[in-house]
């Protein structure tokens, strides 16, 4: 409640500096913050990491279990993506059922490791229309301080491919590491003041006019975007938010 | 606790556990205070297997407001395990076990902690276990009362917590997963070091008074040694503060008269 | 101020920091069977004169006291004063755990007179002030050139006001308002 009047304060602050060119953390516009990825955190997942993006920090874990397949793919395993935005991370965020907020961000980076076929879903059949790998990563946010979009995203994909499909334990004979062929990282931006900030702090997002979330591949090519807040863009601006992430997530990328 | 006889050996011929551990040892356990950066005050602990993170928040405004005291305030715990965190992949949100543990563990805090400076506000303690592997209700438990004095709130001891138990007719501390699924007994307990009052106390099994009483005490002793690693990550945390603190103390400053 | 015999000794909660036949017990600390122990974590200050014995917090709550400079926003505006919910402490990033509702009194919005509250500020203001008051009831002065209305929106559009000389202006109603205005209106910085 309270929160929400600082950021009124901040906001004249933030735009006296976007006029100069400046951002309060000293970044360059196109600058994402310090990123740390540490893969294999949590043994009890088959694939996990804890990455720290500033100072927002994510665990993402994946687990896999034997079920059906959806009747419609019967030659392909099931992806399933939730994210936990606990109140732990933030008094912004609330205990109970995911809201909105969680929902979104849970489908935004579902979105891009199935579009992206981040996973060969073809490869974690074990009986054709019966029986499949079901694939979980759950996002589980600690520390917000912004962009739980890349954050989330670039865990995901550090969890994926350290992922070992534990087939013996389920009788489904040896583990095998988890059929990993793309990876599909997103790149957020912010509009405050008609100008185009990547990676926003969390002071920066309340203040934003408009996000946009652009995953990409390896190829360049484009898999996922999700537009977001009550702003617009202009064509020429999503361009330019598209071109940044091409080239910072590539950027990203080299770092798997 | 299971309790059925299994041929897996959990004491062996030298009197040694499954992980190698004497009866009376404890699993590595390393603290860390001060690790985010939201919060008021948290703490980080691996202890063995487990992976625990405490967030303390407050005391703040009362939510939601009919739970208010004119008088104190109100330690809420939240204990929550992560989807991930466990074997068989857990559905997220609160089952009946996570709200039992919370109100324990609230229960536990409130005792140490002075609720009657701030009326009428919540502390909220947010414990996520994010791997489990046997006893995290101890660890979560120890790493939210480093986290509480991370906060600054202000409480007579710290508690420490840490479980004994009973596997192969032996009285042992600190069980691990395989000794918690086919062990014969259980015994969480939550400590104040400074006046040896107990804070916490379940058990589960089978135990004579005897063995009972062995394992209380082994328990006990260990959250003296569990105390001295939360004060540890204390002090670790205003290490960098104190540094300073100890140039000065270099020239120490008398005392002057006032004006 | 002067400050007393810091014994720049790191404590922590349930630590014995002196016996009260020689000290009394101070914040930060509680007495217990004839003995003072601290209550939180931070720095051991015994204090010879006093004979009190005190622990400086490294991470205190924030318990609003008299000095305090805070962030409040406006709630009401009667005649006699304005009724205020304190926000934060300027410059500590935590909730305030003590009382949050407080008053400035038409007599302490400003160092020249003023007849109503009403005519300097209107709520939904953000103002800067000083506690000069926190028991029982928190009261604040704007009085100063550093205090007073930080941010303040249009009384009839809601849209944030520029400052024009020494008064408030709204450019989409072409309308002017008096506010008590601090010196960084709408310059404020975290």
């Amino acid at each position: 409640m309270g929160k929400d009047v600082v950021a009124d304060l901040k906001r004249d602050y933030i735009s006296k500096l976007l006029a100069k060119g400046a951002r309060a953390d000293g970044r360059r516009f196109d600058e994402m913050r310090p990123l740390k990825i540490e893969t294999g955190f949590v043994r009890s997942a088959e694939g996990s990491a804890r990455v720290e993006l500033g100072n927002t920090q994510v665990v993402v874990g994946v687990k896999l279990v034997t079920g059906e397949p959806f009747p419609d793919t019967p030659n392909s395993g099931v992806l399933t993506t939730n994210a936990e935005l606990i109140p732990m991370a933030s008094d912004s965020f609330e205990g109970g059922p995911p809201d909105q907020e969680s929902i979104e961000v849970a489908r935004v980076i579902d979105r891009g490791i199935r579009e992206g076929h981040a996973v060969d879903m073809s490869k974690l059949v074990i009986e054709p229309g019966k029986e499949v790998w079901i694939m979980f990563v759950d996002v589980h946010v600690l520390d917000y301080d912004g962009n739980l979009f890349d954050a989330a995203n670039i865990g995901a994909n550090a969890a994926l491919k350290t992922c070992i499909v534990p087939a013996k334990r389920a009788g489904k004979g040896e583990d095998y590491q988890l059929p990993v062929q793309h990876q599909p990282i997103s790149i957020t931006a912010v509009k405050i003041d008609d100008k185009i900030l990547i990676d926003p702090t969390h002071d920066e997002e309340r203040v934003a006019e408009a996000r946009l979330t652009v995953a990409t591949l390896e190829t360049g090519n484009l898999c996922a975007m999700q537009k977001g807040l009550n702003g617009a863009f202009k064509l020429d601006e999503v361009f330019k938010v598209v071109e940044l992430s091409r080239k910072i997530g590539s950027e990203v990328r080299s770092r798997f | 606790m299971g309790g059925t006889p299994t041929d897996l050996k959990l004491i062996d011929e030298r009197g040694l556990r499954i992980d190698g551990r004497r009866p009376d040892e404890m699993r590595p356990l390393r603290i860390e205070a001060g690790v985010l950066k939201r919060a008021d005050g948290s703490a980080y602990v691996e202890w063995g297997q487990n992976k625990v993170m405490a967030a303390v928040y407050g005391p703040r405004e009362c939510h939601p407001r009919h739970l208010q005291n004119p008088e104190r305030a109100l330690v809420q715990c939240n204990y929550n395990m992560a989807s991930f965190s466990v074997e068989d992949r857990k559905r997220p949100g609160p089952d009946r076990r996570s709200h039992e543990i919370s109100k324990i563990i609230s229960e536990a805090l409130t005792h140490v902690v002075f609720t009657e400076y701030f009326p009428r506000t919540s502390i909220d303690v947010y414990i996520e276990v994010l791997q489990a592997n046997a006893g995290t209700r101890c660890a979560g438990l120890t790493a939210a009362s480093v986290a509480l004095a991370d906060a600054g709130v202000p409480m007579k001891d710290l508690v420490a917590a840490c479980a004994a138990g009973k596997v192969a007719d032996t009285v042992v501390l600190d069980l691990g997963k395989e000794e918690d699924n086919s062990g014969q007994a259980d015994i969480p307990l939550g400590y104040v070091p400074r006046t040896g009052e107990i804070v916490l106390l379940q058990m589960d099994g089978d135990l004579s008074p005897e063995e009972f009483d062995k394992g209380v005490r082994m328990a006990i002793d260990a959250c003296r040694k569990v105390s001295e690693i939360q004060r540890d990550a204390l002090k670790r945390r205003y290490s960098a503060s104190s540094a300073d603190v100890d140039a000065a103390q270099a020239v120490p400053e008398m005392p002057k008269e006032g004006p | 101020m002067i400050r007393l015999a810091r014994t720049g000794k790191k404590v922590l909660p349930g630590d014995e920091v002196a016996i009260a036949e020689e000290y009394m017990s101070g914040e930060g600390t509680y007495e217990m069977d004839g003995k003072i122990y601290a209550s939180a974590v931070g720095e051991l200050d015994l204090d010879p004169r006093e004979k009190v014995a005190k622990v400086i917090l490294d991470n205190p709550p924030v318990v609003l006291s008299e000095g305090d400079v805070v962030l409040a926003e406006v709630t009401d505006a009667k005649p006699a004063m304005a009724i205020v919910t304190v926000i934060e402490q300027e410059g500590r990033d935590r909730a305030v755990s003590s009382e949050t509702l407080a008053s400035v009194h038409v007599s302490k919005l400003s160092s020249s007179y003023v007849e109503d509250a009403g005519d300097v500020m209107r709520p939904g203001d953000i103002i800067r002030g000083t506690v000069i008051q926190a028991d029982p009831s928190v009261q604040l002065s704007t009085a100063g050139p550093h205090f007073g209305v930080i941010r303040a929106l249009c009384s009839r559009c809601r849209t944030p006001m520029e400052r024009k000389g020494r008064q408030l202006y709204c450019e989409k109603c072409d309308r002017t308002e008096n506010r008590k205005l601090a010196d960084d209106y709408r310059s404020f910085m975290k």
